[in-house]
């Protein structure tokens, strides 16, 4: 499903407390089936893009284009139903949302509210568990008798059994360690190709933005500041300075080896790839067998 | 000297568990140094920090600070000299406004309040949000209101700054704001840090890293020491620190290079001597 | 929800707002005991005139007032219409069945509704201009003498700026599940009444289970900071009584006795 935005505009109310950025003149395109990362600081306006994703908030101006629909400031909550299905939504620390007696019937709330039978959400239910890596015997425990990293993978299985056409995932490693985090990212890359899902990752993690996405979005105070492949984003370091990115962890490596005087003819933004142009300026070891 | 800490054979299980989140730990900690304990989530890392000021009682094993042995009659002078900064910003955050959280730890103690108020002000300069004193912690960024805590606990004049994974819900500018006052306080000498943390960049700047596992110390040393064994950092899920990720890499493609840990400025330099073209 | 928790304050620094919160709770009590003691229309007008002058004072516009009368105007409605209808007079000018609309009912009502008015006005000035905080510290003091019959009167105060210092985060925290479940399916606004209350348990199970995270995290940072119980304890935040807060307790006291006296003349 693909999504585009139009001249959108968001703003929040002016007497609401919460008032922080909207969004000012966004022009986006979200490929059907590809991996997307928006990255930007804290306050960039990230999380108010994604509300748009699934229609929870409504542009002040512009179109949101989400597969057919078409929202715009006139669109109505009702029509917005069939939309939420097909869009998820794993927001950050998503385990805060889980209620229900069971683990199964948590996960099994979503596709009960979209109209599936108590069968049909339980089955639904019981695969997006298998998906995420929860065991069967948890199925029946509260929810809250789970560990921090299980409660996590059940939230997202909660929002993975609406089975929809595009995942948008908010910080979805934040606070968990790095093994937890590099399952979790595992996950979503199997998932994105076993069902050919359209993802849009929101974080802070650039090398998970340089290993997995496909287009870049970066956002500074509202407005989008440049799109493009993880290549050309993070190609810029001086730019990326300029604009209170992080780099990804080779970042920094790469600069303090250009300084030494090694020459990189497209910068490295993972290990493999340090490695592979590295290799070469090294004098090697002549082994004799 | 007398250890800051030392924990003998500390055991403790938790009431739903089966599994013991602490067998037989013992420590011992010099004062001024900065202690990195690392381990994954649910390692015991956090068990152990929360013993330290009493906030745990160990089943069996004891606790010494600066050479005083905590019981219940001894724990609130111990608290007075341990302070800990907690995970989360906001659920410690108690005072209605910057400078009355500063304050809470003091008049806790009976500070009086012709001396809070100086104490208050040197504590929020320490840690640079002096403009922010009569904020509402609504209105702050996570990074802020750890820096509030940190100031909230040096206000207190502690002998041991614990941070329990202070840094781990942190956008990587509050990150790198409390990390680096961490090591300015370092730099202060009069403290001892112990840091609780998975981040092994942050562990990097440690005197000494105590890696946890099952509850279970499993091994301590130096960061070069801990990260040249990068196997066992991952077989307790941990990551490896890039630059030995790179050196682990180089040596595997027939690359001399140095047989040790070495730190991204080392490694640069290491690697300019093999240099092919020189 | 908002707009009865927050949007009450209203940030500035008139007169009124640099008032001790201890005079305005003082005076706001003060006043509701004076309206009963107002039977006639000249102590109305003198009243009413205390309300413009302090609405005036306080720099803040009608508007932010007449917001504040909007959540009570059904209860102010029924209760004047009860006072028009249902009053026995001898000038009657209209009846039907047990319905009357008298003389003495109209000046009823119209005394209930000058009550109310003013009543609402003046507590309405008071949580405009004052901070919750503030008004947390005023009551902690005025409350202060019940420590002679023991109650705890330090953690009931701690109790109360620790709750107001939360409010902000648990409508952040409302707002977040609101919308994760939103995003599930759940259709907060509209459906029947069953429905609609059957929707609330998704959000507050919840908003119970992370308070409960939030209670058990503030408890271990406070004990770790020292926190045993009130006894002991020094205070950072005082409140300082001004002159300025005795001129207008002097003030007050002047305006109503003088009003007391017009009463018992007439």
């Amino acid at each position: 499903m693909d999504i585009t935005f139009k001249q959108v505009d968001y703003t929040y109310q002016a007497d609401s407390p919460m008032a922080t950025l909207g969004l000012r003149d966004i022009n986006l395109h979200f490929k059907s089936g590809t991996y997307n990362a928006i990255i930007g600081q804290t306050g960039s306006g990230k999380s108010t893009l994604l509300q748009h994703l699934n229609a929870l908030l409504i542009p002040t101006k512009g179109e949101v284009v989400i597969g057919q629909q078409v929202v715009t400031p006139q669109t109505k909550n009702k029509e917005l139903y069939d939309l939420r299905r097909k869009v998820g939504l794993v927001f950050q620390f998503p385990e805060s949302q889980l209620f229900e007696e069971t683990v199964l019937k948590d996960v099994a709330f979503a596709p009960k509210n979209f109209g599936k039978s108590v069968a049909e959400a339980d089955e639904i239910a019981r695969r997006a568990l298998r998906l995420v890596g929860i065991a069967p015997e948890l199925e029946d425990k509260m929810p809250f008798d789970l560990s921090g990293g299980q409660m996590r993978r059940v939230a997202i299985a909660g929002v993975l059994a609406m089975e929809p056409e595009v995942l948008v995932l908010d910080e979805p490693t934040a606070g968990l360690d790095p093994v937890g985090r590099e399952e979790m990212m595992t996950l979503f890359a199997k998932i994105q190709s076993e069902r050919n899902l359209t993802v849009i990752l929101v974080t802070h993690q650039m090398d998970d933005v340089v290993r997995y996405a496909e287009q870049v979005v970066v956002m500074e105070q509202g407005r989008v500041l440049k799109t493009g492949q993880p290549q050309e984003i993070f190609a810029d370091i001086p730019w990326l300075h300029q604009h209170n990115l992080e780099l990804p962890s080779t970042g920094r490596l790469v600069q303090q080896l250009q300084q030494q005087g090694f020459q990189f003819s497209q910068v490295p933004l993972t290990v493999p790839e340090l490695l592979a142009q590295l290799t070469p300026q090294l004098k090697q070891v002549v082994t004799y067998e | 000297m007398v250890p800051i800490i030392q924990v003998k054979d500390l055991t403790y299980t938790y009431q739903n568990s089966k599994v013991p989140a602490l067998q037989n730990v013992s420590l011992t900690i010099e004062p001024g140094q900065w202690i990195a304990i690392v381990g994954h989530n649910g390692s015991g890392k956090s068990t152990l920090a929360q013993m330290l000021n009493g906030l745990i009682a160990p089943q069996s094993g004891e606790v010494y600070i600066d050479g005083e042995l905590l019981t219940e009659e001894s724990v609130w002078a111990i608290r007075r000299k341990i302070g800990i900064v907690f995970q989360s910003p906001d659920n410690q955050f108690v005072g209605a406004t910057v400078a009355d959280d500063v304050a809470f730890g003091m008049e806790n103690n009976g500070v009086p309040r012709a001396e809070m108020i100086p104490r208050v002000q040197a504590a929020l300069a320490q840690v640079g949000m002096t403009a922010y004193a009569d904020h509402e912690p609504a209105r702050l960024s996570g990074g802020q209101k750890q820096r509030v805590a940190l100031a909230g606990v040096l206000a207190q004049r502690p002998q041991v700054i614990i941070l329990d994974e202070a840094t781990s819900m942190l956008d990587p500018q509050g990150r790198h704001d409390v990390v680096s006052l961490m090591t300015s306080l370092r730099k202060t000498g009069q403290f001892t840090i112990i840091s609780i943390t998975h981040d092994i960049d942050e562990a990097a700047l440690a005197d000494q890293v105590i890696l946890m596992d099952n509850g279970k110390v499993i091994t301590s040393g130096t960061p070069a020491e801990i990260f040249a064994q990068g196997e066992m950092l991952q077989q307790h899920g941990l990551t490896v620190p890039l630059s030995e990720k790179v050196r682990q890499g180089l040596l595997q493609a027939g690359v001399k290079v140095a047989d040790h840990y070495l730190d991204e400025e080392q490694l640069v330099k290491n690697l300019w001597t093999l240099h092919s073209n020189k | 929800m908002n707009k009865l928790i927050f949007g009450r304050y209203y940030p500035g620094n008139s007169f009124v707002h640099r008032l001790d919160p201890r005079l305005k709770l003082i005076l706001n009590i003060l006043f509701i005991v004076l309206i009963f003691f107002a039977q006639h229309w000249p102590s109305y007008v003198i009243l009413g005139a205390v309300v413009v002058v302090s609405v005036w004072a306080s720099g803040i516009y009608l508007s932010f007032f007449l917001r504040g009368l909007r959540p009570m105007l059904w209860l102010i409605l029924f209760t004047v219409g009860l006072q028009l209808f249902f009053t026995s007079g001898q000038h009657v000018y209209w009846q039907w069945g047990w319905l009357s609309l008298s003389r003495e009912g109209l000046i009823n009502a119209g005394y209930i509704a000058a009550r109310f008015l003013l009543i609402i006005f003046m507590s309405t000035l008071l949580t405009l201009t004052t901070q919750p905080l503030e008004i947390a510290d005023g009551l902690e003091y005025l409350i202060s003498p019940l420590r002679v019959i023991k109650f705890p009167v330090n953690e009931v105060a701690l109790m109360l700026s620790i709750a107001l210092r939360f409010v902000p985060k648990l409508m952040d925290e409302t707002t977040k599940i609101m919308n994760a479940q939103r995003a599930r399916g759940v259709d907060f606004n509209n459906g029947s009444l069953l429905k609609r209350a059957k929707a609330l348990l998704p959000l507050l199970i919840p908003l119970m289970m992370s308070s409960i995270d939030i209670a058990s995290d503030l408890t271990t940072a406070m004990i770790s900071r020292g926190y045993r119980d009130g006894e002991g304890r020094t205070r950072y935040r005082i409140l300082k009584w001004q002159m300025r807060d005795s001129w207008v307790l002097g003030a007050f006291v002047v305006i109503s006795t003088g009003m007391l006296v017009l009463e018992r003349m007439m």
